[in-house]
């Protein structure tokens, strides 16, 4: 694939590509701009995976409005040549290419990293950028009509020749084009025949409520059984819709009725409750307290106000960890402390009154002491649940 | 099927006469609809207590390998009828 830009027009797909300058914003199949319809169509998958995977990153350093801001931006309509911000095939593919790789920083920066990518740095700098492409094209440069205005305005896609600005310093040379109309987009044969969604929806409520009025009527009907009706008929209308209908948009629904059979499976089978319980430590003297106190999914509990010599926690530290749970440290009044407290995934975190709550909060907080001076060093982590640190 | 030819365009005269909802196989509908179909028959095992103990550790990945397979011979099998209809 060797075109350069002065090319016949570039098809939405070609065979085999995944270039992104061949990607397009999708004008039939679009909720604000046709973004995640145009990426759907891009990569040959449902729409609705897209449109998920964005509003999900949007919750992981903002990735999600970022990808879906630069498809705006950057990416041409279904038919067209031009974006609100127009760039050539492979400018618009290594624009691209740095915004995923922004969105990943992000990602990683949101969740295992322990930085913020600055947004308040490259939202004005976005801003002053579009601006000024916008001026540019009031004076004929690098910007032009988005497709739809220029087509109800007469012009076709692909009159517009590139201006010889844009390529001046470049070792492309301008090249005369022809007006040649842009090709419609090939429709996509596996795309053929009745929607099954909904009618998928429907058969599930319906057997759901046939199970439930069994259930009623006195037969054994286990728990996970209804969720396992729904992963089954969506299995089915699948294989369906693999060969017959669109089944779009049920394997996002199967994956959530699957992660609900496997809960309540574990909860049925196995019974939580018997795997998660309280373990409290109520040290009385110095030999009693560990350095290190962890439970895997539970409440772990460490009373220190028992203790007969409070005064000798001074420059002790102790660790306490966990998965899923809470921890709860309590301490002797008069003794300075120093506490730290760290959830990894979603949860609380109070120590000494001041609390936070979310996702990937951290809270650090020191008393002063009347009967110590030295400080008590409490490290606490947990990947879910609470954290509580607090005197009494 | 001739007369409803006649009256159409002579740029849409190649395409069928009336449109089904049969297509060429989805794969990746296929292999999903295979895999729940597969976490069913396993969860239907569990639950009966058909398999228990160290033996449910081969029922995960059964769905998934049965998916796979199937998924695999239908893209080799409808990637050899393309390619042959397009030589």
């Amino acid at each position: 694939m060797t075109t350069t830009p002065t090319d016949a027009p570039e098809s939405p797909r070609s065979d085999g590509s995944r270039d992104l300058g061949h990607l397009r914003r999708s004008r039939t199949d679009r909720h604000i701009a046709g973004v995640a319809g145009g990426l759907a169509r891009h990569l040959d998958i449902d729409p609705i995976i897209v449109r998920v995977g964005l509003v999900v990153l949007v919750f992981f350093g903002c990735a999600g409005l970022l990808l879906y801001a630069a498809g705006w931006l950057f990416v041409p309509e279904e038919g067209s040549d031009s974006a609100i911000v127009r760039l050539d095939a492979r400018s618009r593919s290594f624009v691209l290419y740095v915004v995923a790789a922004l969105a990943v920083l992000a990602v990683l920066g949101g969740t295992i990293g322990h930085f913020d990518v600055p947004w308040v740095f490259f939202i004005p700098a976005i801003i002053v950028l579009v601006v000024l492409m916008t001026r540019e094209q009031a004076w004929g440069g690098l910007l032009r009509m988005p497709g739809r205005m220029r087509r109800e305005a007469g012009v076709p896609a692909a009159s517009v020749a590139p201006e010889p600005a844009a390529y001046s310093s470049s070792d492309v040379p301008p090249t005369p084009t022809t007006p040649v109309p842009a090709p419609p987009p090939p429709p996509n044969p596996r795309r053929r025949g009745p929607v099954l969604f909904w009618f998928t929806l429907a058969l599930i409520a319906l057997a759901e409520g046939v199970l439930g009025l069994v259930d009623l009527a006195g037969a054994s009907i286990a728990g996970p059984a209804y969720a396992a009706l729904a992963v089954g008929i969506i299995g089915l209308m699948l294989v369906v819709g693999a060969f017959w209908g669109r089944a779009g948009g049920l394997i996002f629904i199967g994956f959530v009725a699957g992660i609900v059979l496997a809960g309540s499976l574990a909860a049925d089978k196995w019974d939580l409750d018997a795997h998660s319980h309280t373990v409290t430590y109520t040290p009385t003297s110095m030999a009693e307290v560990r350095t290190d106190y962890h439970l895997g999914t539970g409440d772990l509990r460490l009373d220190l106000t028992r203790l007969s010599d409070p005064a000798a926690l001074a420059g002790h530290a102790i660790d306490l960890s966990g998965h899923v749970g809470s921890i709860k440290v309590l301490l002797p009044e008069g003794i300075a402390a120093s506490a730290d407290a760290r959830i990894k995934g979603p949860g609380h975190v109070e120590v000494f009154d001041e609390d936070s709550g979310g996702f990937h909060r951290h809270l650090s907080g020191a008393i002063a002491g009347t009967i110590t001076s030295e400080p008590l060093y409490i490290d606490a982590n947990l990947n879910v649940g609470e954290i509580t640190v607090e005197t009494r | 099927m001739s007369d409803e030819t006649l009256y159409l365009p002579d740029e849409s005269s190649d395409r069928p006469e009336r449109e089904t909802g049969w297509h060429p196989v989805n794969v990746g509908h296929l292999v999903m609809g295979l895999v729940f179909l597969c976490a069913v028959v396993a969860w239907a095992l569990i639950q009966t207590d058909t398999v228990s103990g160290h033996d449910l550790r081969w029922l995960l990945p059964l769905p998934w390998v049965i998916g796979g397979a199937v998924g695999l011979t239908a893209a080799a099998v409808s990637g050899v009828r393309r390619h042959g209809v397009r030589r």
